[in-house]
């Protein structure tokens, strides 16, 4: 089955993306690259959260973008998780709330939908379903975003340094758990993340952007060998 | 309380009601298009919706007086598809109304539309919801605060009109004439006593409902979530 393709251009100020871009479905995918080469950039490109980006983007053989037929399809309607650092959860509802808002769009039913109670468990979010969005931490907030996301059914994951305020621990059991649960749904996993180390645990295939002549672009650094979840648990097991 | 005191104050509630409840209808759209739109167009349309801010009531009801009289272009329309006369009628009180208050209803909704972050709404986006589905999950809530303000404060201006009802409505006793113009036509006749007791209705009614747009906008704050 075919997935997510990508070959466009965009530009902002002096933002410059130039990207092609193939991702498998059940492929996690970690992206590196120095800071201001538009990583963040690349994922709301891919989103739909940017108007003006040029060129081809589909998903499974469904066209998202083609600039030049001037086909379109809104972000609302394009299959992802997408869980950016930083971003706000919807500050007038509380955890349940959001999280419940992201289910009633979702875009799939089970089994390709998570379940809500088990998602709800393994992201650490069962004690914080009451909470407002406000009295979370910066950690708290980010489980409460992931589970958001894959709530919605989506058929890839977008994320953006997604575990960067959680303690090494707990990233690790999230990553481990987040593997197995989009291995068995197919659903496909492009990560951005500064920390090297977290892109290697959690990676298949290596990728990094990086400034070239006519704006960033995406180079295959390396294909992994080892079986992924082993490399992970392996980390896991051997931490003192 | 004389009997046409009491016509006034019903009247006067019944304009400042439908008058409030138009705009917010009106008003809401407009508001929304202030806040996200990045036309050229923006500070023409911001400079029309502030007119009635500065402009003098009788300038307003002037104008509209022209357009809406029986031989005016509005009115001979109205007249055409059948609609009974504009001026000095309830109809007329409340198309002038509208246009005297809309600035209290539309810069309040499009402040608070403002003040929301574009990434709760790009996020809601990312979890399925279109524009619409945003528009009645996501910024209507974080807006309350601005539709509680637009409500009271259109309703509360719409009360103390005093200008625009003069020259579009007259001052038909049970149909057009409202309370600040029974106030004004007690003064005149030296009612002293009248023209108080209306005064201070005005008055407590005014203030209370501005009391209340505070105590409300506090505590919806503290609302609790869903």
């Amino acid at each position: 089955m075919k997935g997510l393709e990508a070959r466009f251009r965009f530009t902002r100020g002096a933002l410059k993306l130039a990207v092609e871009l193939a991702l498998g479905r059940g492929e996690w995918c970690a992206l590196s690259g120095p800071s201001g080469v538009g990583k963040s950039t690349l994922l709301r490109c891919l989103a739909g959260l940017e108007a003006g980006v040029e060129g081809l983007i589909s998903n499974g053989g469904r066209t998202w973008l083609d600039s030049e037929r001037g086909a379109e399809v809104p972000a609302h309607k394009r299959e992802l998780g997408v869980v950016f650092q930083d971003a706000p959860l919807l500050p007038h509802r509380s955890v349940q709330g959001n999280l419940a808002y992201a289910e009633r769009r979702a875009r799939a039913a089970p089994p390709r939908a998570f379940a809500r109670r088990e998602v709800e468990e393994w992201t650490g979010v069962t004690p914080l379903l009451e909470r407002a969005p406000r009295d979370l931490s910066g950690g708290e907030r980010q489980r409460v975003a992931l589970a958001r996301a894959l709530l919605t059914a989506p058929s890839f994951l977008l994320l953006d340094e997604p575990f960067s305020a959680l303690d090494p621990e707990a990233r690790d059991e999230i990553i481990i758990r987040l593997r197995r649960e989009t291995a068995e749904r197919a659903v496909g996993v492009l990560w951005v993340s500064h920390a090297e180390e977290d892109v290697r645990r959690g990676a298949s295939r290596l990728l990094e952007l990086v400034p070239g002549d006519n704006g960033s672009v995406v180079r295959e650094k390396e294909v992994l060998s080892r079986p992924l979840g082993k490399a992970v648990e392996g980390r896991v097991e051997s931490r003192p | 309380m004389r009997p046409g005191d009491i016509a006034a104050l019903w009247l006067t509630l019944r304009l400042a009601s439908t008058t409030a409840l138009l705009l917010l209808i009106m008003g809401t759209p407009l508001a929304w298009w202030l806040a996200s739109t990045r036309s050229r167009l923006r500070p023409l349309v911001e400079a029309v919706v502030a007119m009635p801010l500065v402009l003098p009531p009788t300038v307003l009801g002037f104008y509209l007086l022209v357009l809406l009289a029986p031989g005016g272009p509005i009115g001979r329309l109205w007249a055409s598809v059948g609609g009974g006369p504009l001026v000095f009628s309830f109809g007329g009180l409340v198309i002038g109304s509208l246009l005297y208050s809309f600035p209290f209803v539309v810069q309040p909704l499009a402040s608070s539309f403002e003040a929301i972050d574009p990434l709760a709404l790009e996020g809601a986006a990312t979890l399925g919801a279109g524009p619409v589905d945003r528009f009645f999950t996501v910024a209507v809530p974080l807006a309350r605060k601005g539709f509680l303000t637009a409500l009271t404060l259109s309703f509360a201006h719409t009360l103390g009109e005093f200008g625009v009802v003069l020259m579009i409505g007259g001052n038909i006793p049970g149909r057009t004439r409202v309370l600040s113009i029974a106030i004004y036509d007690h003064v005149e006749a030296l009612d002293y006593a009248s023209a108080h007791l209306l005064s201070a209705i005005l008055l407590v009614v005014s203030f209370v409902l501005l009391v209340a747009v505070a105590a409300l906008g506090r505590r919806t704050t503290r609302l609790r979530l869903p």
